[in-house]
């Protein structure tokens, strides 16, 4: 006898139903259920999934979330960086001249400024954490589900999405509770546009030197565009690559229950260890090998130092965008972790400090390259750190690569069409 | 399922009141934001100073989020007048909004306070009184009717 | 001797509080899966003498073959076969997570059911009759508030029980899916009963993956001499 002929074309559904049937019955011999009773979870629902508030107060919850990981972070972000700077001090008193270089520059300051970035990564998983344990996300994400179906997008891929404004790290690892590979493959391909905390530094930098009182809506409009960018990738792989529907959504909401401290500290651990460990092996390689890079050959001038070599050997492929060698050398370190680049300048431009380096980018380019600079930066491959994690993910060298072309290809379109535009403006 | 409709009408009122001045106050905040929005440094409307507190922050984003609280508390006046339990959830959640939101602006206070402290150079001139903004006076203005409403009158069935 | 003993639950159940309850946290050894990059957690209990090692498999709301964590947990059981796997229930969601409780008396695990979340039950106005549930179902059931501390000294006792009896007693299967339907599963169960897979894995529970078609299951069976025979009869 044959299964079709019994069980039809969808044999999981005719068993699941056989399954629900049986628990109707058993339950319905040991389970009484009283009048029921209003509860908090339902008065709550009543707006959260409102059909008009729910989104506005999604965005408004999620604005408030955003502000208080980045504003509430601040002060801690510049004692980080005075501890690290006064030890960079500290070591110049090294009586070997190459070590107190390495330990100086290369380890107190390159790797120190990267962990100032520290207090708003956890704070914003920390905020995470609250929204998450609350029971509240359950219902951004069932929100976000209806808009990301017309996207082509799982609605699970709302949470990985989000941490990616943290870490794209941890942010590519929560992707497993997506079923449907395909759609965990397209979450994961396109995760890496969502502008995490490494790319901050990055954008402060330059929007601070070229943009002065807009410079906060420069920043702003950077992550709105990585939002764009992955939402447009998205669908279009889904139109052409990677074809098909998503998978159903069925997300069960939980009751809403307050949020404990302890918890959801606990919970912002998890996820800012990610970022701590990737700090402690590839950022701490990685500003050791640009220190490396940099200083040698010994004594030697930026532009023949094995960084300024580099990038004048790939700095005519930059042209169109307006990219000097020195840009694109320290894109080149950026590569390792996207802090880096803001050091990197530094280094290149033989200036310390936030603002000679941003004295240094106005004196050197216009506007229109500095924001394509931002966007580039945005876009452009991710740092080895999250490549790793896209092959560990993934399981794929093939998709890998795919994502490192697809990620640089983008990138440097989107700096054309921003340059294309500043110039036409008339801002160059 | 409802309650006395005089009570309703009492909630209603104050739910009126309280929402109305969050989208008044977030229109406010948005007009004397505008400026730096858009880059000229112009406000539609020049900040507003009461005994030298900034009684009104340049906040076109902050604006927008207040007429959002605003816009909950009003949304459940209508239900609340009826005598309808269902119009308190609406309270319920302006509430809850109001207080993440005053939760949120203290806390940034405080680490500014912690900033200032450290006398490290973007707070050298700050003052707490800079963050004193309507996110936090007006739940504080609406704390106690909030806490007569949910205890008062009872609401559980 | 050392029990195995797997946690396994629906995200929200409160299943890592009683984790972290069994486990106290500097005994929590945390790793990967091998090959896979989903979470590990594990860690040693000792209970009245019993030494257990507990086993945080992920939550997940299912045990299908389409995503990685329910795969994880899926083969944990099938393959390393825990002495008891506890399935920790939202007691104010009885219906959704009994559902995955059948998955697993399929999976021929030896359940130990812990009815977490009982407080919020009650608040619900829910009345459970613990007695009769775990009298239907076939497996004991221990009401939990595991945020309380209560009902987990029980349930500490249940698995060591339940440990201590696994495999003496032959389980009934407790559902049935009609006469047509058991049917074709027997005659999937003669195919394989002889062989290979049969030793390795729960013939029933194979049976009845093939028949809906599961990814993961179709590969298992790739290697076996019976391959062909077996996909003639579920195509």
């Amino acid at each position: 006898m044959k299964a079709k002929e019994v069980l039809g074309d969808d044999p999981e559904i005719v068993l699941a139903d056989k399954r629900y049937d049986l628990v109707s019955n058993i339950l319905a011999t040991s389970l009484v259920k009283g009048a029921k009773k209003w509860t908090i979870t339902d008065m709550l629902d009543k707006v959260f999934i409102h059909k008009f508030l729910g989104i506005p107060v999604f965005i408004a919850l999620f604005w408030a979330m955003f502000r208080f990981a980045y504003d509430a972070s601040a002060p801690f972000m510049e004692i980080i960086g005075f501890f690290f700077e006064s030890l960079a001090e500290a070591s110049a008193g090294i009586p070997n001249e190459v070590l107190a270089s390495l330990i100086g520059d290369g380890i107190f300051g390159g790797l120190g400024f990267i962990l100032t970035f520290i207090p708003p990564i956890f704070f914003l998983f920390f905020g995470i954490a609250i929204l998450e344990d609350s029971g509240y996300l359950a219902r951004a994400a069932f929100i976000m589900d209806r808009i990301m179906f017309k996207l082509g997008l799982h609605g699970r891929s709302f949470i990985p999405m989000l941490l990616g404004f943290g870490c794209n790290i941890p942010a590519m690892m929560a992707t497993r509770s997506i079923e449907g590979e395909k759609d965990r493959l397209i979450t994961l391909l396109v995760n890496p546009f969502i502008s995490c905390g490494a790319r901050l530094p990055v954008y402060i930098l330059i929007a601070g030197a070229f943009f002065g009182s807009m410079a906060t809506t420069a920043i702003w409009s950077m992550y709105f565009l990585g939002i764009v960018v992955a939402i447009l990738l998205a669908l279009l792989l889904r139109k052409t690559l990677l074809k098909g529907e998503p998978a159903p959504f069925i997300m069960e909401l939980p009751l809403y229950k307050a949020p404990t401290f302890y918890g959801s500290v606990i919970h912002m651990w998890e996820r800012g260890v990610q970022f701590l460990k990737k700090a402690g092996t590839y950022l701490l390689a990685g500003a050791i090998m640009l220190w490396f890079l940099s200083t040698f050959p010994w004594g030697a001038e930026v532009e023949l130092s094995y960084t300024g070599q580099i990038g004048q050997a790939l700095a005519p492929l930059f042209a169109p965008l307006g990219f000097d060698w020195r840009i694109v050398a320290s894109l080149v370190f950026a590569l390792l972790a996207k802090e880096i680049a803001v050091e990197a300048l530094g280094i290149i431009y033989a200036v310390e400090g936030e603002t000679a380096i941003a004295g240094a980018l106005v004196a050197s380019y216009n506007p229109v390259i500095g924001f394509t600079l931002m966007a580039f930066t945005l876009l452009y491959i991710p740092c080895v750190a999250t490549i790793g994690t896209m092959k560990k993910e993934s399981g794929s060298w093939k998709w890998t690569i795919f994502q490192l072309v697809l990620t640089l290809v983008v990138a440097y379109v989107v700096g054309l069409v921003i340059t294309g535009i500043g110039t036409a403006l008339g801002y160059a | 399922m409802g309650f006395n409709k005089n009570v309703g009408t009492e909630i209603a009122v104050y739910s009126f009141v309280i929402g109305i001045l969050y989208a008044i106050f977030g229109i406010l905040e948005i007009l004397v934001g505008w400026g730096d929005l858009i880059g000229t440094g112009v406000s539609l409307i020049p900040p507003l100073e009461l005994v030298g507190v900034n009684v009104v922050p340049p906040d076109v984003f902050g604006g927008i989020m207040l007429i959002i609280i605003g816009a909950v508390y009003l949304t459940g006046v209508k239900q609340q007048a009826k005598g309808e339990r269902e119009g308190l959830s609406f309270l319920l959640v302006g509430s809850l909004l109001a207080a993440i939101f005053f939760g949120v602006y203290l806390v940034i206070m405080l680490a500014n306070g912690v900033g200032y402290v450290f006398q490290f150079e973007d707070w050298l001139e700050w003052i707490w009184l800079d963050d004193l903004r309507p996110g936090i006076w007006l739940f504080l203005m609406a704390l106690p009717g909030t806490y007569l409403a949910f205890t008062k009158k009872k609401w559980r069935e | 001797m050392v029990y195995t003993v797997a946690l396994i639950g629906n995200p929200n159940v409160g299943k890592s509080v009683i984790f972290n309850n069994l486990v106290p946290g500097a005994r929590q050894h945390v790793g990967n899966w091998p090959g896979k990059t989903v979470e590990k957690k594990e860690g040693k209990c000792v209970h009245k003498g019993t030494e257990l090692k507990i086993v945080d498999l992920p939550g997940t709301y299912s045990l299908t073959a389409r995503a990685v964590d329910e795969l994880v947990s899926r083969n944990y059981i099938v393959e390393e076969k825990p002495d008891v796997v506890v399935h920790i229930i939202d007691a104010s969601n009885i219906e959704r997570n009994l559902y995955f409780t059948f998955l697993l008396l399929e999976l021929e695990a030896n359940v130990v059911v812990a009815l977490n979340m009982f407080d919020v039950a009650k608040e619900k106005g829910y009345t459970i009759d613990v007695k009769q549930l775990s009298k239907q179902l076939g497996v004991p059931v221990v009401p939990t508030v595991a945020t309380a501390n209560e009902g987990l000294d029980k349930l500490k006792d249940e698995i060591v029980y339940a440990a201590q009896k696994k495999g003496l007693v032959k389980v009934k299967p407790v559902i049935t899916y009609g006469q047509k339907i058991e049917d074709v599963i027997d005659s999937i169960v003669d195919i394989i009963k002889d062989g290979m897979l049969a030793q390795k894995y729960p013939p029933r529970w194979l049976a009845i993956k093939l028949l809906e078609n599961d990814k993961d299951v179709l590969e298992k069976i790739k290697g076996s001499r019976h391959h062909r025979e077996l996909m003639e009869v579920i195509s």
